[in-house]
């Protein structure tokens, strides 16, 4: 069966004055339907730059150069403007961390909702698109939709926010919804409800999630499949599980050991020495030799290629398998 | 063991714009709040987004003022003469903050925001400025070559260790850390946890950690307080509270932390609803309308902190029948 999302060496770039410099350096992935894959990375890797690649929102100096992203076998490079607004927010839609700056804050969050349905099913009554708001704020756990759908979003609190936001995604029965940091904002009693309302909606509508997240508690959790990316390069995929048992790149295994575990032996933690790398810091080699405490002197010099190393695992890495 | 500050029935209001109707609105953001913090210990101060901590941590160091209460620092109350008197004090007390962007002044050099408490609390010459300048650059992980680059030259982590060197200038007893690796990327976070570690260690200093994330909490402090709508609920040593929490609020907030172990926490419970305003809080305890395990009397009486043995103290009414102990 073909996946709900393939993504094949896609590459988006930024104009900075002098330099073009690549935020995502030749991806391939794939998104089965039903599925959550976890994107996984620090700040500036590159993973909210992939997001926007895939709903062609790349903001400008910024632009896709090239590569493939196929959604349920439709090409979506070669699609026009128009064609491509039909299908946001309706077949493919998206989260976004900061629930503030997702919302209009001078409309009320019914209109703003009613707005995505109008949109993309203009046959819909007036009566039909109010009774389908009140339903989708009940639906993301907002108490007494029918008064809050009158509510500005300045008089809801973050979590109410952002389940907002979720309910605009959903309007339209997505197959695909990418969250882009979508707790990073909220506490973690809030982050917990949060997840997991999106895991419910999730197992009722068999909707594909593509979640962009630095948090390894929430990949465990919430996650079948993840993709670790750095410097605008993915560096390992595997299925959760495998991740965690058998994390392989340095990378991977350097932030698992980043990272104070609850309920742990307290012992000194194993930082990645170094910084994480700007966008211009061009490295040759292995994006990552920098701060690699295995890198000998072939990573400065040759690229990696992602290699197979267990059925579904791969890894790119000089040194491995 | 003599505490080296006692924090006793700390309250602080925030009087909030009229409403358009009329009649200022007053934020309860501290309210009666007393712990004590003890030499070389890391103290803990954890809750959500709102809940007071933060500006308890800025009473203590009066860049905010109280309304009540004291704050005794070797026998000295803070809170009250003259701000003047308090300056050699002060040199005790550092404070390193959360965001490194802003609290860094961007139009000084790295090396002249590290050496500007020394040139207010310490007598040296210029040489001697600039050699104990090197010192502590070298002290927390920068290079020397920094010095003269300007705080938007550098990362986050960077500046963060840029932050931790003005605190660590004067030579201070305790330092209040409020969120200082919460901005930081995961990677980076390890580091200044090993070094705030590593300088404790070195010089015998003692933390008022203010933090969100229990997993770093937990791994950082040797006591832990927890605050819930500017209460102190429940503060106990980190490993009493972390199996075998006393107030259901803190049994909650460990069981929404997600583990990085696919499938460990399947049976968990969550807790419902949000945190009530702080505006209008609820009656008795503020806990209770969110509470699993609440009664009548929860609603009507407000819970006062006790101790419930071996220094765990809690503020709920069913802290000796409840069994909230936690699986290893």
């Amino acid at each position: 069966m073909l996946p709900l999302l393939q993504v094949t060496d896609l590459k988006t770039s930024f104009d900075l004055g002098r330099d073009r410099v690549l935020a995502v350096d030749g991806i391939t992935f794939s998104v089965a339907a039903g599925e959550t894959l976890a994107l996984v990375g620090e700040s500036g890797c590159g993973k909210s730059v992939t997001a926007l690649s895939l709903l062609r929102l790349v903001p400008p100096p910024g632009r896709i150069d090239s590569g493939s992203i196929r959604f349920d076998g439709e090409e979506l490079l070669g699609l026009s403007p128009e064609a491509m607004r039909r299908l946001r927010g309706n077949r493919m839609a998206m989260v976004f961390q900061e629930p503030m700056t997702a919302l209009n804050p001078v409309l009320r969050i019914g209109d703003q909702i009613a707005e995505v349905l109008h949109q993309h099913q203009p046959d819909l009554s007036k009566t039909d698109v109010t009774a389908r708001t009140i339903e989708l704020l009940q639906q993301v756990g907002i108490p007494a939709p029918g008064q809050r759908l009158r509510e500005y979003p300045h008089q809801l609190s973050g979590g109410l926010r952002q389940r907002v936001v979720i309910a605009m995604a959903l309007a339209c029965d997505p197959q695909l919804l990418i969250a882009d940091e979508p707790t990073t904002a909220l506490d973690v009693t809030i982050q917990a409800q949060i997840m997991a309302l999106l895991a419910r909606l999730q197992r009722e509508r068999g909707m594909a999630l593509l979640l962009i997240t630095h948090d390894l508690g929430i990949v465990a959790e919430a996650a079948q499949q993840v993709a670790i990316m750095y410097a605008g390069h993915l560096v390992e995929r595997a299925s959760v599980a495998d991740l965690f048992a058998r994390p392989s790149h340095p990378y991977t295994i350097g932030l698992l050991a980043s990272v104070p575990r609850l309920g742990a032996v307290r012992k000194r933690l194993s930082p990645i020495p170094g910084q994480v790398p700007g966008l211009r810091d061009q490295v040759s080699g292995c994006p990552f030799h920098p701060r690699c405490p295995e890198a000998i002197d072939i990573c400065s010099a040759t690229v990696p290629q992602m290699v197979e190393i267990a059925p579904g695992h791969q890894v790119r890495c000089l040194r491995r398998p | 063991m003599k505490p080296l500050m006692q924090v006793r029935n700390l309250s602080k209001t925030f009087l909030l714009a009229a409403n358009p109707g009329g009649g200022k609105r007053r934020l309860l953001a501290v309210d009666d709040v007393s712990f004590d913090i003890f030499p070389g210990e890391t103290l803990g101060l954890v809750g959500e987004s709102g809940c007071g901590k933060s500006t308890t941590g800025k009473l203590l160091l009066r860049l905010l003022d109280a309304d009540s209460g004291e704050v005794l620092y070797r026998d000295q109350n803070l809170l009250t003469g003259a701000a003047a008197k308090l300056r050699p004090l002060r040199k005790q007390l550092q404070m390193i903050f959360q965001d490194p962007f802003s609290s860094l002044n961007p139009r000084m050099t790295a090396g002249a925001i590290v050496a500007e408490p020394l040139q207010i609390h310490a007598n040296l010459s210029a040489s001697e400025l600039r050699k104990e300048t090197e010192r502590l650059f070298a002290t927390v992980g920068l290079d020397l070559s920094h010095l003269d680059r300007y705080p938007h030259e550098f990362s986050g982590g960077q500046r963060q260790r840029i932050g931790i060197a003005r605190a660590l200038a004067v030579r201070p007893e305790l330092i209040i850390a409020d969120e200082p690796v919460s901005a930081l990327d995961v990677s980076i976070q390890a580091q200044i946890l090993n070094l705030l570690q590593d300088i404790q260690r070195d010089f015998g200093l003692t933390y008022l950690f203010i933090a969100h994330d229990l997993a770093v909490v937990e791994h950082l402090c040797t006591r832990v307080a927890v605050m819930y709508l500017g209460r102190l609920v429940e503060i106990a040593p980190a490993t009493a509270l972390y199996r075998r929490p006393r107030h259901p609020y803190t049994e909650a907030l460990l069981d929404a932390v997600p583990v990085p172990i696919p499938g460990a926490r399947s049976g968990r419970r969550l807790l419902q609803g949000e945190v009530p305003s702080p505006l209008d809080p609820p009656s008795g305890c503020p806990f209770h309308p969110r509470c699993t395990y609440a009664i009548d009397l929860c609603r009507d009486q407000r819970p006062a902190l006790l101790d419930q043995g071996a220094g765990h103290l809690c503020a709920c009414h069913r802290a000796g029948e409840l069994d909230l102990s936690r699986p290893l």
